[in-house]
């Protein structure tokens, strides 16, 4: 793990907030290094903490460039190596359930909703805990392609993160046979221990869930598994334009798709691609920036 | 009603591709912000900008932990550096030069950071940019 250090000086709201403006004309700053003015605590309004994050312990000419930020000479400055801490993880602890849909998200501090499908979640270091507005979006999308009849044998979730959006497909259509898979090699094992904790089973057959580190359609079991009658991707607007190709050719005729992690400015760009290749928009959802699209595939190609 | 805002966090981040690793992770983990969260909305925020070019960003945190983000377009420096070709600026400017620059080639920056800048027109942008590619130790030549 790399190391991560901390300067840090308590100092008035003004002057934390004027160092943060001197560090904009700061040319050459170094660009991996994080400034941060922050308020103490919610009775101390007037109390701030400024902080420079970095991944070494700082020298003496880098102590001098934080300093040189404070136009009226610089505070008291502490030098502190931070522990070892899954910060993405921490991030995460907390969070609220969501509701979407027939689904409830939450992670292991929270209680079940007995009216709704659970999930639990635990903070990881993968994408799709629920709490973003495109998962949340996905489970809202997968439960109305359900309730207006959609009927899913093969279906594959790329890009899945947690494993969330799988686990909500295979609820939903429990004989398909599914498949997840992702770029991201800690996704394996952080879809493996949801899939425990969700009872959700591992294989390759009907109602069993088969995981995949793959870039995009790359893995040869992935085309293997295919064609899916419903495809999911919640990655990013350029990957989704990139590889709409190779998705449109692992999907059968007819077949529905559902994109996400486009934002509704990059709506267009993403259509167009899909449009193309002879898909046809079913409906769309906005949640907050975000545009979550059920396409479907022409039956005649 | 608007949010309390407890704090402000500015990093540069790589477009497309921000990632949890240090700082960034310890930086917005330590003030609850939500790092997968971040990382989502920048990179698809930056989906069409050159991949890896550093986008100055200030993070808005609220006290319900919910944030919001800004970004600006690169840092001058680096578009100077990538301009002339160099890896770094003179080690002492005015006296010692690191390269050389045109000025068309500042005007085209003058352009691109246009939006961010505290300038009426396009000349006295040109300024300000030439006013950096000197303290970086470039000459400005004419072309």
């Amino acid at each position: 793990m790399t190391d991560a250090w901390k300067i840090y000086a308590e100092v008035s709201k003004p002057v934390a907030k004027a160092a943060l403006v001197a560090h904009e004309d700061a040319l050459d700053w170094p660009a991996d290094w994080v400034i941060t003015g922050m308020e103490v605590a919610d009775h101390l309004p007037d109390e701030w903490t400024f902080e420079v994050y970095l991944d070494h312990r700082p020298s003496e000419k880098e102590m001098a460039r934080v300093a040189a930020l404070f136009e009226d000479g610089p505070p008291e400055f502490t030098v502190e190596k931070l522990p070892e801490t899954d910060w993405v993880t921490e991030s995460q602890k907390g969070v609220d359930p969501i509701r979407a849909g027939r689904f409830h998200v939450r992670t292991p501090d929270h209680q079940p909703d007995p009216e709704l499908v659970d999930f639990v979640i635990p903070a990881s270091q993968a994408f799709g805990t629920g709490q973003h507005e495109t998962t949340a979006g996905c489970l809202a999308m997968l439960d109305l392609m359900k309730r207006e009849g959609v009927v899913s044998r093969n279906h594959i979730d790329v890009g899945t993160g947690t494993g969330l959006l799988a686990f909500a497909a295979m609820e939903l259509w429990p004989h398909a046979r599914a498949t997840a898979s992702d770029i991201d090699p800690v996704c394996a094992g952080v879809v493996r221990d949801n899939m425990v904790g969700n009872f959700v089973p591992e294989g390759d057959g009907p109602g069993e869930l088969t995981m995949v580190i793959a870039d995009g359609m790359e893995a040869p079991l992935l085309r293997l598994r295919g064609p899916y009658d419903l495809f999911i991707a919640n990655i990013l607007a350029g990957p989704l334009v990139e590889l709409a190709p190779s998705f449109a050719q692992a999907i059968a005729p007819g077949g529905n798709l559902l994109l996400a992690g486009l934002l509704e400015t990059q709506e267009p760009r993403v259509r167009r691609a899909y449009r193309a290749l002879g898909f046809r928009l079913s409906r769309r959802l906005i949640n907050g920036d975000w545009s979550i699209l059920w396409l479907r595939k022409s039956r005649v190609r | 009603m608007a949010k309390k805002i407890d704090g402000y966090i500015k990093l540069q981040v790589p477009a497309g591709t921000a990632n949890p690793s240090p700082p960034i992770g310890p930086a917005l983990g330590q003030r609850g912000v939500n790092i997968m969260e971040f990382c989502k909305a920048f990179n698809a925020a930056t989906d069409g900008l050159e991949k890896g070019m550093p986008i100055p960003t200030t993070i808005t945190v609220y006290a319900d932990r919910s944030f919001s983000f800004t970004t600006k377009s690169p840092p001058a420096s680096f578009l100077i550096k990538k301009a002339a070709k160099l890896k770094s600026g003179s080690k002492e400017p005015g006296k010692v030069s690191a390269g050389s620059i045109k000025r068309s080639a500042l005007t085209e920056i003058a352009e691109q950071k246009m939006k961010d800048l505290n300038a009426n027109d396009i000349e006295q942008a040109t300024k300000i940019i030439e006013g950096s590619a000197r303290s970086m130790g470039l000459d400005v030549v004419e072309g």
